[in-house]
């Protein structure tokens, strides 16, 4: 692995704690935006300039997660009129301390798989264990939809992660399947999201509770 | 334990020079908020005068409070003592001397904080109690730092860790390095009741943390206090700077660099405090655990075995 | 070409309905859509079809089994659907039609596809097909249904989708790197384990998200309750049964590895989950289709079980219990939506007298209610009977004891509320609206499944037994 892509490696886990302890919005989507374009460059990084097969998916990485996922989400974030997330379940600075621990829990599962050097290395399982539990993170802990669309694509991210280690050996036909399902899941989402602001006036998911179940 | 006596000459750098970083962090704020300043050696001054003046003591306080400022500035001097200077060896190094100097400038905090309690002022007292909790919020940190460093050079002692020969170098282990740094940075701030965590010239006792601690100190006291901050500023400096700065090349070569180096960071010191407000108190222990977990962050990537 | 075709045609037909402009032509296009499917997959069960685009899609035994129950109920579903619209009383939905089609191809691509990408791909179409689908009242009740459904199974799916990864990341790194599944049994031996293990869990968690698993079961009964009742039995019946079928697609792999052992102890302990998860929301459950969503819960749990005890005849029994329960839950939910056209109520106290209001469609809610609850002569019972005998023969007798204890308690909270909507006297409603050609339409499919459902507890057919068997076997059944 070259110092660049290991730079790198470092900057997605730093993002990581830094979606975990923002309350701003737009931070998060770019927090985002700025992981997913680590992981382009690091498709050609470990694919090498010359593939063709790199440049597709680093392409479609950029367009579709750098590009206009987080043009929608921005526009949602607009017409919501959401612009903090006032409420998650945790603190802030709980959230910090979770997110590292992730990290270290992140490091010690990827030590126990066995991971060959050309793959990808140690530092690569480690990032994507802790971009994955990072999603998991905002997920569980935010209240806002919007936060948590955010969530699920940070955990896509970190899974990604995992798949660059497959570049060479998995149909392009799949990535871009994937990235597509990404990109249609977020549309889909986006669509629900302002739904529910229309219907419900605002897009707090912790105030969606009319369904559940009642004493008989 | 060794103490080749003419490595004393270490010392001298700190001890000349530190009040000299003072006066640059001040023209640099003075420049950017487009004043002119107090000259540099204006903290040269200030010691010099309050050093010929007599010093006042309450009747309400004891023993405490009048040894608080010699402890401290004793404390700091003798951490002092640890920390190379450039190419110049540590004048007193054994392995394990990091924790030794950790836990020097944590006496010397004592120190005061003892004094500030001594006074019985509620506004002493609280300036006191907050420092106390900072200063536990900001130690992991800068334990974890001093680990760092110790892994990457594989030695427990500051002198080989920062200085001499044995510099630490760059090789493929830039990311942990530079997080290592910025930690430490986050913590010189805050050690040092810089903005974002304290603000030095702030006029408000309640707003103050360091500041309100030694109001009671006068004369000599005073000037001691002054000057052991200044030393402290120095000490974390010098361990920054060590990180930060290649090695090799003639003595004389490498002293100008770190020089050159200290007074860097004073002026960057200087630029955060024109640019950035304080944080509110309770976002502080959140500023300080991100420091902690960025040194740990290091910590974990050079235990993982940095770079394949 | 017959293989691409059931995956093309409906996504085809349903851009067709999209453009088409008027309401009855498509739902005209629909029907024979669905007819059509019936069609094709007949002459790919009476000629298995070599494998089509290089072996990614193929028809097996299993997915030949999971083909049929999903064809099956998309046919009846699309006979059903052109009564139900009629008669119920809602704003158009112009993409309804459409939707489910496309929704019908994912599901046909999931069980069709023998590359663990395509599956992936395929199984998380579903999801975003189907979260429309369940946003159909455009009811806040529908909105948080849909919200749930979709993020939760996006994110089951992710993990999914990282499991798939470790497959791939367990490969001895002189194999050849194909994510196909054949090529994946063969290279499984020389797999690392410690991949293989994290994958197999992810796939689980992943799937079973899908699947309706307890703990991660928790949008399930919100969106099969508020979808409309032909895409509750979809939902329930075959979408279920698409993300099981991933589940099983990796446990022939760890299969063939040789680590069964390691995968049997989690299916166990989340199917016992859910059994009883299921079993205490069953009781007093005051909806009727959260009832029998809840009821699907613990039928994934049962087969989950069934796999975790593992061995020729639990294995059997598990994928004959799979195909009894599709028929039996999409027969309760085609009638449910009978009983909400006739009470225009969801409350299991609002409905009460059917037995005099609507005869027909007591006897099949009466017939739907035995055969879920495994009550002889119907199908269910026959499986629920191979998987007990397994546990026991197996050795396995705390096994056998709590899993006849849940489906008692199952029986029992279930029992209590059918009869109350059976017997008694019908509230004052105008009178029934289930007649006509419509009302024909709306019965003939739930009892064409009961039929079915009575005809399986007492007779099995050759055929079906033997392609039920070579199912087994592809899971490692050697009895």
């Amino acid at each position: 692995m070259s110092a660049w892509s290991y730079t790198i490696l470092v900057t997605v886990l730093l993002l990581n704690l830094l979606l975990a302890v923002t309350s701003r919005l737009s931070v998060l989507i770019r927090g985002f935006a700025i992981q997913a374009a680590c992981i382009a460059v690091l498709a050609l990084l470990l694919d090498g300039f010359n593939s063709p097969h790199a440049w597709i998916v680093a392409g479609g990485v950029f367009t579709l997660k750098v590009v206009l996922i987080p043009y929608f989400l921005n526009r949602a974030v607009v017409r919501t009129n959401a612009r903090r997330e006032l409420e998650p379940l945790v603190s802030y600075g709980t959230s910090l301390l979770l997110a590292s621990l992730g990290v270290l829990l992140a490091f010690a599962l990827a030590a126990r798989l066995p991971m060959e050097a050309r793959r990808a290395g140690l530092l690569l399982a480690a990032a994507a264990f802790a971009t994955m539990l990072t999603g998991l993170l905002l997920l569980v802990t935010r209240s806002k939809a919007l936060t948590e669309v955010v969530g699920y694509l940070v955990l896509e991210n970190g899974i990604f992660l995992f798949g660059l280690t497959l570049l060479n050996r998995m149909p392009l036909m799949v990535e871009m399947g994937i990235l597509l399902d990404v990109f249609v899941g977020v549309f889909v989402m986006g669509i629900v999201v302002y739904n529910i602001h229309r219907t419900f006036d605002h897009i707090d998911v912790g105030a969606l509770t009319s369904l559940k179940e009642e004493e008989p | 334990m060794t103490l080749p006596w003419w490595n004393v000459g270490a010392v001298l750098p700190a001890l000349l020079l530190s009040p000299l970083l003072l006066g640059l962090m001040g023209k640099t704020k003075a420049l950017v908020a487009g004043r002119k300043g107090a000259p540099l050696l204006q903290p040269y001054r200030d010691i010099i005068r309050l050093m010929g003046k007599g010093a006042v003591y309450s009747r309400t306080t004891t023993w405490v409070f009048r040894a608080a400022p010699a402890v401290s500035l004793a404390s700091i001097l003798v951490a002092c003592m640890m920390l190379p200077a450039g190419p110049l060896d540590a004048p007193f190094a054994f392995a394990g001397d990091l924790v030794l100097f950790a836990y020097f400038l944590a006496l010397a905090r004592f120190a005061v904080i003892a004094g500030a309690l001594d006074t019985g002022s509620s506004f002493e007292g609280m300036g006191a109690s907050r420092e106390a909790a900072f200063s536990a919020f900001a130690e992991p940190g800068f334990f974890l730092v001093l680990g760092v460093l110790a892994l990457k050079q594989k030695a427990l002692s500051l002198g080989p860790i920062l200085g001499g020969a044995d510099v630490i170098t760059w090789d493929g282990q830039t990311p942990p390095l530079v997080l290592a740094a910025v930690a430490l940075f986050l913590i010189l701030l805050a050690e040092n009741s810089r903005i974002p965590v304290d603000d030095p010239t702030t006029h408000l006792e309640l707003t103050m943390i360091h500041e309100v601690m030694v109001l009671d100190h006068s004369g000599p006291d005073f000037a001691f206090i002054l000057y052991g901050s200044a030393l402290k500023l120095w000490l974390f400096g010098a361990v920054l700077v060590s990180i930060l700065l290649p090695g090799g090349g003639p003595a004389w070569a490498s002293m100008a660099l770190f020089l050159a180096g200290m007074a860097v960071v004073a002026v960057l010191v200087g630029l955060v405090e024109s640019i950035m407000a304080r944080l509110r108190m309770a976002r502080v222990p959140q500023y300080l655990s991100l420091a902690g977990v960025l040194a740990a962050l290091a910590a974990l990537l050079l235990m993982a075995g940095g770079q394949p | 070409m017959i293989l691409t075709a059931l995956v093309a045609v409906p996504a085809a037909v349903g851009v067709l309905t999209w453009l088409l402009p008027t309401r009855p032509v498509r739902r005209v296009a629909f029907l024979a859509a669905g007819l059509l499917q019936a069609a094709l997959v007949t002459k790919v069960f009476l000629a298995p079809p070599p494998p089509e685009w290089g072996g990614a899609l193929g028809a097996d035994a299993l997915g030949l089994l999971f083909l049929g129950i999903v064809t099956l109920l998309f046919s009846l579903g699309a006979v059903y659907t052109f009564g139900y619209m009629s008669l119920h009383r809602h704003p158009r939905r112009r993409y309804y039609v459409p939707t489910i089609l496309f929704f019908l191809s994912s599901m046909t691509l999931a069980v069709l596809s023998r590359h663990v990408g395509l599956f992936w791909v395929a199984l998380e179409a579903t999801t975003l097909s189907s979260a429309t689908l369940i946003y159909f009242d455009r009811s806040e009740k529908s909105l948080e249904a849909a919200w749930k459904y979709l993020i939760l199974c996006s994110v089951g799916i992710a993990l999914a989708l990282a499991g798939t990864f470790f497959i791939a990341l367990a490969l001895p790194p002189g194999a050849e790197g194909s994510l196909l599944l054949d090529s994946l049994i063969a290279a499984a031996p020389g797999m690392a384990p410690a991949w293989l293990k994290t994958a197999f869990l992810f796939l689980l968690v992943g799937y079973g998200t899908k699947m309706g698993l307890a703990p991660m079961h928790t949008w399930l009964p919100d969106a099969h309750a508020e979808a409309p009742s032909p895409v509750s039995a979809l939902l329930s019946g075959a979408l279920l049964n698409c993300a099981f079928l991933g589940i099983l697609r990796a446990f022939q792999i760890v299969n063939a590895a040789g680590l069964e052992e390691f995968a049997r102890k989690p299916l166990l302990v989340l199917g016992f989950v859910s059994m009883g998860t299921a079993a205490a929301f069953l009781i007093r459950q005051p909806d009727y289709k959260r009832l029998l969503a809840y009821s699907s819960v613990e039928h994934m749990g049962i087969l989950a079980v069934a796999m975790g005890i593992g061995g020729g005849t639990a294995v059997f029994g598990a994928l004959l219990h799979a195909l009894n329960h599709s028929l039996a839950k999409a027969l309760l939910f085609f009638a449910a939506g009978a009983v909400f056209l006739l009470y225009h109520t969801k409350s299991v106290a609002g409905v009460t007298g059917l037995g005099r209001r609507a005869p027909f469609v007591a006897v099949l809610v009466v017939a739907g209610f035995l055969a879920i609850t495994g009550t002889p002569p119907f199908g269910p019972f026959i499986s629920e009977l191979t998987i007990l005998l397994a546990a026991i023969s197996g050795g396995h007798y705390w096994v056998a004891a709590l899993f006849l204890l849940l489906l008692a308690v199952a029986f029992a909270a279930m029992g209590a509320a059918v009869l109350g909507m059976v017997f008694g006297e019908p509230p004052e409603l105008p009178p029934s609206t289930l007649r006509g050609w419509e009302g024909a339409l709306v019965l003939a499919p739930p009892a064409v499944l009961a039929v079915a459902s009575l005809v399986l507890g007492l007779y099995l057919p050759g055929k079906l037994n033997a392609l039920l068997k070579a199912a087994a076997l592809l899971l490692g059944a050697r009895s």
